[in-house]
Parts: structure tokens; sequence; C-alpha cells
């Protein structure tokens, strides 16, 4: 029966080889993801405890400048004889804090917007998605960056921009999946209960969206955390002596013919904690078995 | 059809407003008096300021001066440069090109690699390439656009000295000269956004061969070329349409950072300038007009829906 | 009905799931004559729809492959055949309907476009040539206004339309075999009488055999010629279809007739088979109907029954039926 098991080929084809590693991959993901970034999260509440040197300060009494990688500076030192490790793993806080706080705005913004949007409906549905739809106009960099210029480039400044620009994406997920769960027949039944209406959206309708809305926060907070870095880059987020990630590769690019390291390092914790977190909503995504789409 | 493409460009509209008076808010919200940036080494002088404050209308109330810069970009007058006095007209004329060149290279290239990657790697699900094409747009997904930027750099410019670091030259004067500049660029933006495409081609080229009128025509005797390139693409590209829409606001932004890496003119630089130097006219035409193509980019998208899936013609209609 | 147009002889339909492989058609014989309609009769998962499917060698790798057996159609192996040969038949030759009338039309191409598509394909017509006989066809199976219908999409119909336009489709190019899975299970039970009249009279005005899934023995009675039924992947009973309503021997055929409600018998509780179907990858050692059958005995549940013939043109598979035979001869 050869010839049939040959002729009798599909669409598509796939070795059992391949087809386990893939699945090996795709279980395997999130945990990798989540010791990413548990790892990240431990350098950076411990930070001073990690790293060998002041990050800001400049240390005079063993001056080395565009120090190469090796011996006590594992990964070089800056312009200022900084050292590069040190400046990375305070840069960590930055990076991690501006990821949780950021999306915790946009979520708690989005989640009731999208609540209310959802659930209510008429007029104040139309002014809510017609705002979000405002926001969701702007390319997201380029909002954020107006929005941190007018607050000022602090910090919290910083985390409050970017939050306002990934409010809609929550709000806009969460008034679909309200739209959809509110005829189901759980939610009318509690209607002809008699339930108020803050009561059944939050015994009924919030437990049903919940694993969405993590899942689409922690790819947020990659997101979140590319677009910190992307502001601090072209110098209007955090700054300098201050380490971020951002603002240490700005510094690095006057000096990439002689102290490439000082570019390489911090945009590879950038790209570590990005990925770690994307592997992680990917992850959850397939064991929480999400349908919806997530961008 | 023809109706329905009218409604959806008409539907900007309201949407652009909307953008404009947000925009104009926070601008005009920014701290820091323009008249005394403008003013410079003269700012003691209190009566040149009171006249520059004068003479660039900062006296009269918010509503009106958005409703006189409002008319005037309607006109085509987008005001002027508190710098050097030019007209923002002009400085648009000049940088915008350079932008969308970048962007459109990058996001045609990346789609024109991208979309055959995806389907290539669905119609091979879980063989090697298929694997490996995984791997790679995972990585690619995670890259931050300004560090592949470096990276670059560092590679064929430090390096191997084969492309330019930093540099430019209209297209029109010299091609091969613009690409050359523009290749590490583009490649820098584009990684990421091929990666997210070549994803959701796999994904959504793999949902629709297991439809059921993919095995109807198959039971027709259709061959498997013309099951895949004609009953499944069209079908699959639905979705991918919508994920390029929403990825052009993330790759102008994207333009935006990278083309400070490489010294681009673009309006990136400008942008950037602008907003550290109160540069009010500036700053509100390149943001309205970088709005303006992501709002022009999703209308096309829901218009080009109307012609992929007659779904959606029918139903509103 | 002596004239055979398809025969299936030891089909095996394995399937491969998680490192597991077990068949979901095995070893299945059976033959279909011309302008006969023979009825696949079992529960869902039971194997019916992949033993079309393996007919028609639709069946995809991964998750199943054919591993054996015949199919012969007209007297050629169809498992023999390369790729491209067997394009020639489907669609030409064999063609099918499927269960959901939804789903089985491609949302973004005309009806027109798709039922043209096949009759370019085989019959080498041009796109003009095509298009009338796509308008004659959907006329022919009851579609009002043809010439507009011709060019609506899958979506601007109701599900009873599609269905019809998918038998129009099928039918185009005057296969001498359709293979119909299920074809009235999604629609309305007033739109699925409409549908079974239409496929039994296109049936008889053509001569053409065809091949009847499904698991309603209503559906069986008023259409088929002869009956197979299946269970876990194996035929429990093959029978001309008054054979198996007069005398169903197998235990689980006996089942499947008190399980359907009767007019006129006295209102009774609606007997069903108690357990529920095994999954194939783990089958007990003997029967595989055994534990659910009320007349099962030691022998059962250790030796699996092999089909044998108890009447005219009636194999039964079941130790205690050939014995319940017996006893009565």
């Amino acid at each position: 029966m050869t010839t049939a098991e040959q002729k009798g080929r599909s669409l598509w084809k796939e070795s059992s080889f391949y087809t386990t590693l893939r699945r090996l991959l795709k279980g395997k993901l999130a945990m990798v993801g989540l010791m990413i970034v548990l790892v990240i999260a431990l350098c950076a509440i411990f930070a001073e405890q990690i790293s060998p040197y002041d990050p800001i300060k400049i240390d005079y009494m063993n001056f080395s400048l565009f120090g190469a990688p090796g011996g006590t500076h594992l990964m070089g030192t800056d312009q200022l004889g900084r050292d590069t490790f040190s400046r990375v793993i305070h840069g960590a806080r930055i990076s991690l804090s501006v990821g949780f706080v950021a999306v915790s705005i946009a979520l708690v913004l989005g989640t009731m917007l999208g609540l209310i949007a959802g659930y209510k409906g008429g007029m104040l549905e139309t002014i809510i998605m017609g705002a979000m739809d405002t926001i969701w106009a702007f390319p997201t960099l380029i909002l954020a960056l107006a929005i941190t210029t007018l607050l000022g480039p602090s910090l919290f400044n910083i985390m409050l921009a970017i939050g306002i620009v990934y409010t809609p994406g929550f709000a806009r997920l969460v008034r679909s999946m309200v739209l959809t769960v509110r005829n189901q027949e759980y939610v009318e039944s509690a209607k002809v209960l008699g339930l108020s209406n803050r009561k059944i959206i939050l015994r009924h309708i919030l437990p049903n969206i919940t694993a969405t809305i993590i899942v689409q926060a922690s790819l947020n907070a990659a997101q979140a955390i590319l677009a910190e870095a992307s502001l601090s880059f072209l110098g209007l987020g955090i700054q300098p002596p201050e380490a971020s990630w951002g603002s240490m590769l700005k510094e690095s690019m006057q000096y990439l013919d002689i102290a490439p390291w000082m570019s390489i390092f911090p945009g590879a914790a950038i790209f570590l904690l990005v990925l770690g977190l994307n592997f992680l909503g990917d992850g959850l995504r397939d064991a929480l078995d999400i349908k919806i789409r997530i961008d | 059809m023809w109706a329905q493409t009218i409604r959806k460009l008409l539907s900007m509209i309201p949407i652009l407003l909307l953008v404009s008076i947000v925009l104009f808010t926070i601008i005009n919200l920014l701290p820091g008096d323009p008249a005394l940036a403008v003013a410079g080494e003269a700012f003691r002088d209190e009566a040149l300021v009171a006249q520059i404050r004068e003479d660039l209308g900062l006296n009269k109330p918010l509503v009106v001066r958005y409703f006189n810069w409002l008319g005037g970009v309607l006109q085509g007058d987008l005001g002027r440069s508190l710098k050097s006095r030019q007209p923002v007209v002009e400085i648009v004329r000049e940088r915008l090109p350079v932008t969308l060149e970048l962007t459109f290279l990058s996001m045609f290239f990346s789609t024109l690699i991208a979309v055959p990657l995806g389907i290539y790697a669905a119609l091979h699900r879980n063989k090697a390439a298929d694997v490996i094409n995984s791997i790679v747009s995972m990585l690619g997904v995670a890259m931050p656009n300004f560090w592949l930027a470096i990276l670059l750099i560092l590679a064929f410019s430090v390096n191997l000295k084969l492309l330019p670091s930093s540099g430019y030259v209209p297209f029109f004067t010299d091609p091969i000269g613009n690409l050359r500049f523009m290749i590490l660029p583009a490649f820098s933006i584009g990684l990421s956004f091929a990666a997210t495409i070549t994803r959701q081609t796999r994904s959504s080229m793999l949902e629709v061969l297991g439809q059921d009128y993919i095995m109807t025509a198959r039971s027709k005797g259709l061959r498997d070329r013309v099951t895949i390139w004609k009953h499944a693409l069209r079908n699959a590209l639905i979705p991918v349409v919508t994920v390029i829409s929403m990825q052009i606001g993330r790759l102008i932004g994207g333009a935006v950072v990278t083309e400070t890496v490489f010294a681009l003119p673009g309006i990136g630089r400008e942008l950037v300038d602008g907003i550290s130097q109160r540069n009010y006219d500036v700053v509100m035409a390149l943001i309205l007009i970088t709005a303006f193509f992501v709002v022009f980019a999703n209308t096309f998208v829901d218009i080009l829906y109307i012609l992929i899936d007659p779904r959606i013609s029918k139903k509103n209609d | 009905m002596s004239n055979k147009l398809l025969e299936v002889m030891n089909l095996v339909t394995q399937f491969y799931n998680h490192g597991q492989s077990y068949p979901v058609v095995d070893h299945v014989s059976f033959s279909v004559a011309e302008g006969e309609v023979f009825g696949i009769v079992g529960e869902s998962g039971c194997g019916k729809s992949v033993t079309a499917k393996s007919v028609m060698r639709l069946i995809s790798y991964p998750p199943a492959k054919i591993i054996g057996g015949e199919v012969l159609f007209d007297g050629v192996d169809l498992l023999q055949l390369s790729e491209q040969q067997m394009r020639h038949i489907r669609g030409n030759d064999i063609a099918m309907i499927f269960q959901e009338p939804m789903t089985s039309l491609n949302p973004v191409y005309t009806c027109g476009n798709q039922i043209e598509e096949a009759l370019m394909l085989h019959q080498g017509m041009s796109r003009a040539e095509s298009r009338a006989k796509a308008i004659e066809m959907l006329s022919l199976v009851g579609i009002p206004l043809p010439e507009k219908r011709v060019d609506s999409y899958p979506h601007e119909l109701s599900g009873g339309m599609r269905q019809r336009v998918m038998i129009a489709m099928a039918l185009s190019c005057q296969p001498k075999l359709l293979i119909a899975d299920e074809p009235t299970t999604a629609l309305d039970p007033t739109i699925q009488a409409q549908i079974l009249e239409l496929i039994s009279n296109l049936q008889k005005k053509r001569n053409m055999s065809v091949i009847f899934i499904t698991h309603d023995l209503g559906v069986v009675a008023e259409t088929c010629d002869r009956v197979m039924v299946m269970y876990a992947g194996k035929v429990v009973e093959q029978a001309d279809v008054k054979t198996l309503f007069n005398n169903p021997a197998h235990p689980y055929t006996q089942g499947l007739m008190r399980a359907v409600p009767r007019l006129n018998a006295k209102r009774e509780r609606l007997f069903t088979i108690e357990g529920i179907v095994p999954h194939l990858a783990n089958l007990p050692e003997g029967c595989a109907f055994a534990p659910r059958c009320p007349q099962a005995g030691d022998m059962c549940r250790q030796m699996r029954p092999v089909l044998e013939e108890v009447g005219e043109g009636h194999y039964v598979s079941c130790f205690a039926a050939r014995k319940g035979v017996a006893e009565n001869v």
C-alpha cells in the first residue's frame, strides 16, 4: 500500500519530530518567558546588592574610560568610566516599573471605560469609543512623546503618558467582550433575578473576561517597555545621568566605533525583557485558549 | 460599492477633527512660553516679548486660536517655524518624503517577504523551515528597532564598511545612492513588522486550511495550487490586512526613532527638536500629518475589505 | 443491482494523534451498484465520514492516513492512482456534498464561480458555457431566479438554498457516484425533507449511485436501497433496507431502531443505548460493543466477532446474533 501512502498526501505536510519540537517549544515558552522576567525582576529589586559599582557616580579611584568588557567590569565602562553592568542592572528598575505601572494605568482605565461603554451602550458608549478612536488615530509613540513633554519628563509622567496611549486597546477589547458576554444566558438570568448592574458586572462579566485582559496586559507591558526605551533614546524620556536602557543607548551612539559594548548590553537587556514578556503572553494565550486576536 | 467607499472616506473627517482638537489642546498646554523662545537673547525686553506674543496671536483665547489654526490648515497654511520663520509647509515638503519613503520601503518589502513566508510555513507546518521561521519571527517581534539599527551600523558600517551609517540623497537625484542610505534604516523598522505579519499569515492560513470549503474545493478535484491560491489565500489575507493597518502607526513611530539613528533628514529629528524648542506650529503640523496617515491607512484597509470580502459590502448596503 | 460501480475491500484508515495510532476505519468492505442508494449509518465518531473521505482520498495526513485495502471504482483501484489521476476522478466521476452548508461554500466567491470552476476543469468548458451550465444546474436543483442567484455570494442565501447550490455543484459534471455526508443534519426539518426529495429525484432521473451517510434511520428508510451499520470503525451489520428494518440482527442495530420514535407505537419511554461510544484509541479486547450490549456473553468480551452472512445479502458481526439466527432456523 505504499503508493497510496505516498499519493494520499495532504495539503500540508509535517513530520512528527518537528511537531513535537514545536509543541515542546510552545509549552516551555511561557515558562522560559516567566524565568526571564523573574530574573530581570530580581535584578531590579536587588540592584543595590548585585551591582558592583555605583551606576551614576563616577569612580575616580579606578578611573577607566571606555574599558572593554572583562576583568572587574563585566560589561565594560562608558565615556565617564561608569560600570555598564551596574547601569544595566539599575536600568531594569525603570523598564520594569514603566512596564508594570503604565500597563496598570491602561488596564484599569481601559477596562472601566470598556465595561461602561459595552454595558451601558447609547450616548455614553458613542462618547467613550469616540475618544478612544481619537487616541487610537495617533501613532502611539508620537502621542506618548507629546504627552510626556506636556507633563514634563519625570518617570511617573512617562508612565502616565504610555498608560494613556495604551488605554484604547483595553477599552476596545473589553467592550467587544462585554458585548458578547452581555447577551449570554447566565447574564440574562442574573438580570432576571434582579441583580444590580454593578453586581452583574463584577460577578458575571468581569470574571469571564479576566483571562483575555491578563494576556493583553502581558503583551502590552512589552510594548510599553519598548515605548519608554524609545522615548529615552530620543532624549525625551528618562534624563541622564539616570540609568535607563534607552538613554544609555542614546549616549552609546557617539562611541559606536570605539565602545560597541556600550550599545550591545543595554539593547540586549531590552530585547530579553520584551522577549520574555512576549513568550509569557503567547504562552498564557495558548494555555488559557483565548481565541480573540490581540494586538 | 462606490457609495460605501465615499461613506468610509467621509467618516475620516470627524476623527481627524477630533484629532486636531486633542492635538491643539495638548500642544498649547505645553509648559514654556514660545514668545520667550522666539525672543531668545532679548527675553528681558518686556515690550518686545509682548509684541511677539501679539504678533503670534498668543493673547487670544484658545478656542479662537484653534479655529484660526484650523482655518489655516484647511487652506494649506501650516504656520511658520518659530525659530527660522520658515513656512511649516516648506519644512513638511522637505522632510516628509524622507519619512514616507522609509515607511513605505520597509512596509512594502516586509509584506513582500513576510506574507509568502507565512504561507510557506503554514503549508509546511512543523517542518524544519516552519520551526526556524517561527523562532526567527519570535525574536524579530521583540527586537527594538533602534537597537537593531545600532547593531546593523556596527556590522555593516563600522566593521564591514559596506554601507553608510548616516547621510541621505534624494531618490530622484541618485536612486542607487538613495537606496544605499535607506536599506539599513528600512530593515531596522521592517524586521519586527515582517515578523508580526509572518506570524499572522501563518496562523490565519492554517485556520483557513481547516475550513469546510477547502474540503469542498478539494472534492471538486482542484489542484492543491488552485485550492491554496484561489480558495485559501483570499480568506486568509483578511486578518493579515487588519494587522498591517494596525501596525502603520507603530511603523511611523519606528521611522521617527530610526531616522535619528541614521541622521536621515525626515520628520523625526524635526519633531524631536520642535518639541524641545516649543516650536508649536512645526510640531502640530508634523503630528497631524502622521495621524492623518494612520487614519487614512485604516480607512484604506476598510475599503480594501469591501474588495476582498463580499460579506462586508453586502451587509452594509 | 448487478453491476458494481464501487467496491471497497478491507479499507483501513489509521489516525495518528499525540504519538498514538489507531484505526478509525477498520477493514471495512462494501459495494455500491449502479443506480443504487447505499446508506452508511452510525453514531458520530463511528468512522462513517472518514470511510467516505477515504474513498475520495480526501484524508489529510496528519492526522489520518489510508494504510490498507482496495477501493475499486469502475474496476480501477483508486488507492493506486497518482494524485493527478485521482483529481480527475474527484468532482468528475465521484462528487461529494457535506454536512454544513453554511461553511462548505467559500464566502468570497459567488455561487456561480464555484460551480463553473469544476465545469471548466473537468469538462473543458469556456467561461460562457460553464456559466450557462451553472444557471441550468441551479434551476435543476430548484433555486428560483437562477440567472440572478448565479451571481449571489453564499452569505446571501439561506442554509437550504446553499445546500441546493452544493448539490448543483456536485452534480454539474454528471458524476456516476454522489457521496452525501449527512447533507440534511444541519437543516430545519421541513427543509430536510425538501433536500432529501431533491436528491432522490435527481438520483432516479440520472440513474446515479449515491452513498448516503447519516445517523438518522428515518432518512435511511426513506432513501436507501441497502444499508451498512458502523460501530467504532467497523461494519457491524449490512443488509437491504427491508431486512434491516424488519429483522435487525445486531444488538446495536436493534438499539438504534428502538431509539427512533414511532407515531403508531404505544407511548412508552424511548429506548436509549446505555453507555457511550468508546474512544477508538482504547477499545475493549473483545467486541467493541460488548460493554454496552445487553446480550453480551463471556465470548463477546474476549474475542472479536467477524462479519458473516446470516441470510441472503445480510451480514452481521456478532456472536449472539449468529446464535439467535441459528436457533430460529
